[in-house]
């Protein structure tokens, strides 16, 4: 797969990177046992510091999404059956987002239909 | 004499023809070593670069094929007028690299537009494995010379020939042993190796995608690469040629003539025309091979100048790539940040003293 970088855009470096792989991986782009390419060679390629993919796969890392190997390299792992934490994680980011769509004016319905959307969206585009 | 002069004004005038197309021939993002907007390229600086640029070329082919012709160089000199017009040449490209610097800032091209980047996460997906089966023909032809100079060994005299003047005369001896005799065989096994080796590591090395249309980018490096590793390999077959016929040569299978010397010089030469021709055609990293075009994502290449010296010599300490796409020029230069470049570079100088050395103590 390919990652893009936004070098202008306001959103975290950190974060579009993760989002991506995430994404990725979601989709079934990145299989598991796929690898990743090094925290050098990647901050190389999208010219971001070593800290910024070093806090990405930190994150990926957290959210059990990939292992992280010697030479600063790091591969996908398998999905594994959700825990209950996971849940929970899911419902308080899920519950802050609506807030936030409330509050800036998002009528129910509408946030209804936009998360059938996402979800609908990206189960069909799993390979 | 006039066949070499001749030789060195065709070489002169093909090395001046790819220098006049190259600015063709480079991602749109580059003008003269300097990273630009891609829409840029038909700026009136730009183009104002290219014509002089382009005047520069033709006038300096001139001044070294005069050279070439009026001066009776000495054959050992003949080169110095190839290395005047490289040296003509660099003035030329600095000159219109500032020209396109200057407008860059004046007119603040960069300012506004989202600039970006593109990684491939694997470097190799895709893209199949490395073309060893065009390495065969140069390891048969090694083999055969090695076969050939064994059966030889024997009957050879006590002292053989070491050098031959460009009319077949031998000039210089050596005596007899292992090492002096097999000398085409070290020298293959030195190019054959060597072209093998960075081949790989060519083959292995990251892209500079167009984060504008990366997908794209991708699939045409693979093809440039593929392309231009399976030429180098049947090159690198084609000097083996040369160097098994150089082996007739001093083993006395064959005798020495203009039409076997025409031979030996035409083999590599020809093979390196094709090289040339076919990457010229493909543009650097693949950039002219015609594909399908997505939508662009809205990024534009980041302003990287600072990482190319002279926009010529890629300087990055933080990259770990040790072999990268050049900026200006079609193929690939060493990351002069990567401390093994240097120790590569030296081993390239010393190979050919230390060969020699072995071979003929």
């Amino acid at each position: 797969m390919i990652l893009l970088m936004d070098l202008s855009s306001s959103r975290p470096r950190y974060r579009q990177i993760y989002d991506q792989v995430v994404e990725a991986v979601a989709v079934g782009r990145l299989a598991p046992g796929g690898r990743l390419p090094t925290v050098r060679r990647l901050a190389a390629d999208l010219s971001v510091n070593l800290h910024t993919v070093r806090r990405a796969y930190g994150m990926l890392a957290g959210a059990g999404l990939i292992s992280l190997e010697r030479h600063n390299g790091a591969r996908v792992l398998a999905a594994l059956p959700p825990s209950p934490e996971v849940g929970a994680w899911f419902s308080t980011q899920l519950r802050q987002l609506v807030a936030e769509g409330l509050a800036r004016g998002l009528s129910p319905d509408r946030m209804t239909a936009l998360s059938r959307q996402a979800v609908v969206g990206l189960c069909q585009s799993q390979s | 004499m006039q066949a070499v002069l001749i030789i060195q004004a065709v070489l002169l005038v093909a090395i001046a023809a790819a220098m006049w197309f190259l600015p063709l021939a480079v991602a749109p993002s580059i003008a003269f070593g300097v990273r630009i907007p891609p829409e840029r390229r038909t700026d009136a600086a730009v183009l104002a670069a290219t014509r002089g640029y382009r005047l520069g070329i033709g006038v300096s082919a001139l001044i070294c094929l005069a050279l070439l012709f009026l001066i009776q160089w000495p054959p050992v000199l003949l080169s110095a007028s190839v290395l005047i017009f490289l040296i003509l040449f660099l003035v030329d490209f600095l000159v219109a690299r500032s020209r396109v610097l200057r407008a860059k800032e004046a007119g603040h091209w960069f300012s506004g537009t989202p600039e970006g980047a593109a990684a491939a996460t694997s470097p190799d997906s895709g893209q199949g494995a490395f073309p060893w089966s065009y390495l065969l023909p140069a390891l048969i032809l090694i083999v055969l010379t090695v076969i050939v100079g064994i059966i030889r060994f024997p009957a050879l005299p006590d002292r053989i020939p070491a050098h031959f003047t460009l009319t077949g005369a031998v000039n210089r001896y050596t005596t007899k042993s292992w090492g002096s005799v097999l000398f085409p065989v070290w020298t293959q096994l030195f190019v054959t190796g060597l072209i093998t080796v960075l081949s790989f590591v060519t083959w292995r090395s990251p892209r500079q995608l167009d984060p504008a249309r990366p997908e794209t980018s991708l699939q045409r490096s693979w093809q440039f690469r593929r392309r231009l590793i399976r030429l180098l390999l049947l090159l690198s077959a084609a000097v083996d040629l040369t160097l098994l016929l150089a082996g007739l040569l001093t083993w006395n299978v064959l005798t020495p003539g203009p039409a076997t010397l025409a031979m030996l010089l035409a083999i590599p030469l020809l093979a390196a025309a094709v090289l040339v021709v076919v990457s010229f055609r493909m543009g650097q990293e693949g950039v002219r091979i015609p594909a399908q075009e997505p939508a662009a994502t809205g990024l534009i290449a980041r302003d990287d100048d600072r990482l190319w010296k002279a926009g010529l010599v890629y300087w990055n300490p933080k990259d770990p790539a040790l072999i990268v796409p050049k900026r200006f020029g079609i193929g690939y230069t060493f990351n002069f940040g990567h401390w093994l470049a240097w120790a590569v570079l030296l081993a390239l100088i010393l190979a050919p003293v230390v060969i020699t050395h072995l071979a003929h103590g």
